[in-house]
């Protein structure tokens, strides 16, 4: 009976894990919709960036390029046009084997260049360095193949500004992307990193790099994608952010106190979620040192990226970016309620462990034992429609919340029928979608339990370099 | 050397108050606008590079061009680069507008044949007395 | 797990997923209804804002241009987005007659008042809009309306008071800078110097902020004078010169050591440079080595020489640098006497700067 009983309580358990997950969603939801009320100005952004014209400190563009051949001077271009009084840009060759060094060579005129750099941070043997006779802010460095994480070492190697960002060559920037995300580094001295809203591209019109018109894809699978994007940088960001508890930066666009990563000691190699294993170590060194510091998140929409059009792809992408949640988590697993571990190690972290690594645990199991107590009978049919409803019901609530934050804000989707577009998205996302992403992450998650290096090894490498970045 | 003959009488055939102005600001464009139209000019506007650029593939010279330095799609620097290498735009005189006051701007500025480099803000009156004057016009 | 879902407790627990998911449901459907409602009043407003430029650009056009155009009344509702574009056409144009024409407009249609409501208004943006307009207005009553706003918690809302301020009445408005600058930590003090820059002080307010400062340096703690020595870059020279001889005294810290150096412009602080290029703390010594390639004479070149083969990449670059500053000799002479160095690191940082000069 008293085993019976203890059996009891695991219903009640499911149902306190999500209303506790729910719970803090909306908790950051509201911490979100703070920020955003006092980022964003009623009368249209146009006035801030202007209030602080002249004053923008150099910053160099770090990008990492493998095989971009085909991509990579458009990429550059569009960079080039930044709106930012002072930049350079540092392309990094990773051993590509395709003709990218031989590309850029031909369109840039590329010209070797003795640079003496620092060794801040150990990589690859450098093959060569070249500066463009084209643009003069315009150098690259060919590099032996050592993962992206390795080429954006050589670069901060290389770097000679105060402030560099990081940014995939397949990001769609907008002009003011580089002024807006240095804003808070002007703000606040102890500053020492930035990330930004990243939205997804598909659907929109692009015009060598430049973002001309927002749109919504016309695949369902990619406006799923959308929706998640705004939930995951409302909660997963923009929330953390006021407690200086972000676990993340997307790769595919950030700005870093150069200093500041070189004390971390740069990337690490060995995970496929370089970009998250960062921002934690730099929690972890600036919180166990003691030193103050900030890593803030601007609302703004700052880079577009291209979202996976198959399931096999986003597959790929979504077991990549759990692995590397759960790499970065073990790594940096000394914060978790340290003593001087603040909001991070007491909040941040723990969240990220219960909901975002064993989220999909909880999920699927509980599903399963749903489904399996409803064929054996012991669960009617109508308290599984209602725990059913319970779930997508609060599902739809976050999603709607994180909508309404959108609208307030941005206001990117302009047209009825691009919200009737998402309202569906935000519905069809349960009918399958969820249930879908839920089971990779879980499978990622017993891959790694169970460590199986060989599987990984070099599906891991062409994903790392293939696949865009995006939230987690 | 026929071609290039054929191209200066082309030019000469434009007519002589046709303004380009290439900046992608809204408010400072149609301020630029109404203040050559003001000096009796006649201004066209264009609001980003690769617009401009189009223009000088296909279209009749202006008889200046104001070019703001910082332009969506394709800078100052590289529009008057390719004006210089069009043989009906080569010689179309150039005002240039930055707000950046970098050494090596205002030096790429003169290699380029700019004719006059004016710092952002501009003094309204003296950029149309400049305007008129690389005309050949009296100042108004 | 069967038994459990039977027993009495998983009605309850029904009952309890029943009311979430409702109570969910309702709640999409009103925030859902919210964002269409949103979307509406967006569209109005833009549209509103539309017609508001159609209006009223060519009329501040025609007033920039120093005439004085036919106005319409503003309509309460444009007032932001007319006091926007008057603020762009300030920011956008110079001269005299401009100024006065764009303040004459605004004086017409009571561009005052609106920037008073819109000070008055809890968003920043609304007060950042007022004080720029109310810089660009100058009116002297407006001083004591503005201060109180020097001490608002947001710091770009405090710089863009004390742009204000200084429009209005520079002499009155340095020493209330001077005496939050102390405490206001949060003010970036490169916008502190942009802002007095800017500012066109006179040689008498400007000794006065140095006067100042030279009085309370001994009493700053190291992180204020780290925060406040940028700002010297704003003053004469000889005003400066020995405040800053004083900073790179012996004792002083390295940190104030390095902010000082990058303030040593008179040659009298040269003996302090040379001193400084070889403490043992690096920072100090590449700011050294910049300095020297400001002050240093030609017998100083070994020095610099030596510094290129310092450990630190920073020195040995800021020293090939200051090596390279036409003080010391002639590139190519140098270019010379660089192939003969010994020292690789020395070698190879000369050869990088040198590179980086044909730029």
């Amino acid at each position: 009976m008293t085993g019976l009983a203890a059996l009891g309580v695991v219903p009640w358990i499911f149902l306190g894990y999500f209303v506790a997950l729910q719970l803090t969603y909306v908790v950051l939801d509201l911490l979100a919709l703070g920020e955003i009320r006092r980022a964003t100005p009623p009368g249209g952004a146009a006035e801030l960036p202007q209030s602080y014209s002249g004053l923008e400190p150099p910053v160099s563009l770090l990008v990492p390029a493998y095989n971009e051949a085909p991509t990579i001077v458009a990429a550059l271009w569009s960079m080039l046009q930044l709106e930012y009084p002072s930049f350079e840009i540092v392309v990094v060759n990773d051993g590509s084997t395709d003709a990218t060094l031989e590309v850029l060579k031909r369109e840039l005129d590329l010209r070797p260049f003795p640079e003496a750099t620092r060794i801040s941070v150990p990589t690859r043997r450098v093959r060569g360095r070249y500066r463009s006779e084209r643009f003069r802010n315009l150098r690259v460095i060919d590099k032996e193949n050592g993962g992206k994480a390795d080429a954006l070492n050589a670069a901060i190697n290389s770097a000679r500004s105060p402030l560099v960002c990081v940014v995939d060559a397949d990001s769609v920037l907008q002009r003011d992307s580089l002024s807006r995300a240095v804003r808070p580094f002007l703000e606040d001295a102890t500053t020492i990193a930035c990330g930004g809203t990243i939205r997804i591209a598909n659907g929109c019109r692009v015009s060598e790099g430049f973002l001309e018109q927002v749109g919504l894809p016309r695949s369902w699978l990619v406006r799923i994608q959308v929706v998640e994007y705004f939930r995951a940088f409302l909660f997963g960001r923009l929330g953390w952010s006021p407690l200086n508890a972000m676990l993340i930066i997307s790769g595919a666009f950030g700005v870093f106190r150069r200093e500041a990563v070189v004390a971390a000691g740069g990337y690490r190699t060995d995970t496929v979620g370089e970009d998250m294993d960062l921002v934690v170590r730099l929690h972890r060194t600036f919180r166990l040192s003691g030193t103050p510091y900030r890593i803030v998140f601007v609302p703004d929409p700052i880079c577009w990226t291209e979202a996976p059009e198959s399931l096999r792809v986003l597959r790929a992408q979504r077991m990549r970016w759990q692995r590397g949640l759960l790499e970065s988590l073990a790594a940096g697993r000394s914060l978790l309620f340290h003593r001087r571990g603040g909001a991070v190690g007491w909040l941040a972290f723990p969240v990220a462990l219960l909901f975002d690594a064993l989220g999909p645990v909880v999920e699927v199991v509980g599903l399963a034992l749903m489904v399996v107590a409803v064929v054996a009978g012991s669960l009617s049919v109508p308290a599984f429609l209602a725990f059913l409803l319970a779930a997508v019901g609060m599902g739809l609530f976050l999603s709607a919340s994180a909508l309404l934050l959108e609208a307030m804000s941005f206001h990117a989707y302009q047209r009825p029928s691009q919200l009737a577009a998402l309202f569906g998205a935000m519905v069809a996302e349960n009918l399958g979608y969820r249930q879908l992403t839920s089971w990779w992450r879980l499978r990622a998650l017993v891959l790694w339990l169970v460590r199986r290096p060989g599987r990984w090894g070099t599906m891991e490498r062409s994903a790392s370099w293939q696949a865009p970045g995006g939230p987690r | 050397m026929a071609r290039e003959a054929r191209a200066v009488r082309g030019a000469e055939r434009v007519e002589s108050t046709s303004i380009l102005i290439v900046e992608d600001d809204g408010t400072i464009a149609g301020m630029l606008s109404a203040l050559f139209r003001r000096g009796g000019l006649n201004p066209t506007t264009v609001r980003d590079g690769k617009t401009a650029l189009s223009l000088v593939a296909g279209s009749e010279p202006p008889a200046l061009a104001v070019v703001d330095l910082m332009l969506p799609h394709l800078d100052g620097f590289s529009l008057v680069a390719a004006m210089r290498g069009s043989p009906r735009w080569k010689d179309v005189p150039v005002v240039m507008l930055s707000a950046r006051q970098l050494p090596a701007d205002v030096t790429r500025a003169r290699e380029l044949g700019v004719r006059e480099y004016v710092q952002k803000p501009f003094d309204a009156k003296q950029l149309l007395a400049t305007v008129l004057e690389a005309l050949g016009m009296p100042p108004r | 797990m069967e038994a459990a879902l039977a027993t009495s407790g998983s009605d309850a627990l029904v009952g309890v997923a029943y009311l979430i998911g409702v109570v969910s449901l309702v709640l999409t459907l009103l925030l859902t209804l919210q964002v269409a409602w949103l979307q509406l009043a967006a569209r109005r407003l833009e549209r509103r804002q539309r017609r508001c430029l159609e209006t009223w650009r060519p009329i501040l056009y025609d007033a920039a241009m120093g005439e004085a155009p036919a106005v319409p009344p503003l309509a309460p509702d444009d007032e932001a987005t007319f006091l926007l574009l008057w603020n762009q056409l300030q920011d956008g144009l110079r001269g005299r007659s401009s100024r006065e024409g764009l303040n004459r407009l605004a004086a017409t249609v009571g561009a005052h008042a609106a920037a008073l409501r819109a000070l008055a208004r809890k968003a920043a943006a609304s007060r950042m809009l007022a004080l720029r307009t109310l810089r660009y207005l100058g009116e002297p009553a407006d001083f004591d309306r503005v201060e109180p706003l020097l001490d608002a918690p947001e710091a770009p809302i405090c710089l863009a008071a004390a742009r204000a301020l200084f429009h209005i009445d520079r002499a009155a408005a340095t020493p209330e800078l001077w005496t939050r600058l102390r405490t206001r930590v949060d003010w970036p003090m490169a916008q502190v110097a942009a802002l007095l820059r800017d500012s066109d002080l006179g040689e008498a307010e400007l000794a006065g902020l140095a006067t100042a400062i030279n009085g309370q340096v001994h009493r700053l703690t190291t992180a204020e004078l780290r925060r406040i020595l940028p700002l010297l870059a704003i003053f004469d020279e000889a005003d400066v010169s020995p405040m800053v001889h004083r900073l790179l005294a012996p004792f002083q810290v390295p940190e104030v050591l390095s902010a000082a150096l990058k303030e040593a412009r008179g040659p009298a602080l040269l003996p302090d440079v040379v001193r400084l290029c070889t403490h043992p703390a690096w920072p100090v010594r590449t700011q050294a080595a910049t300095a020297l390639g400001r002050l240093g004479r030609p017998e100083h070149r070994d020095l610099l020489l030596g510094m290129m083969a310092d450990p630190q990449w920073w020195v040995r670059y800021r020293a090939a640098q200051a090596l390279l500053s036409g003080r010391f000799g002639e590139a190519g002479e140098l270019a010379a006497l660089g192939d003969r160095l010994s020292d690789r690191f020395a070698r190879d940082i000369l050869c990088h700067v040198l590179a980086e000069g044909r730029a």
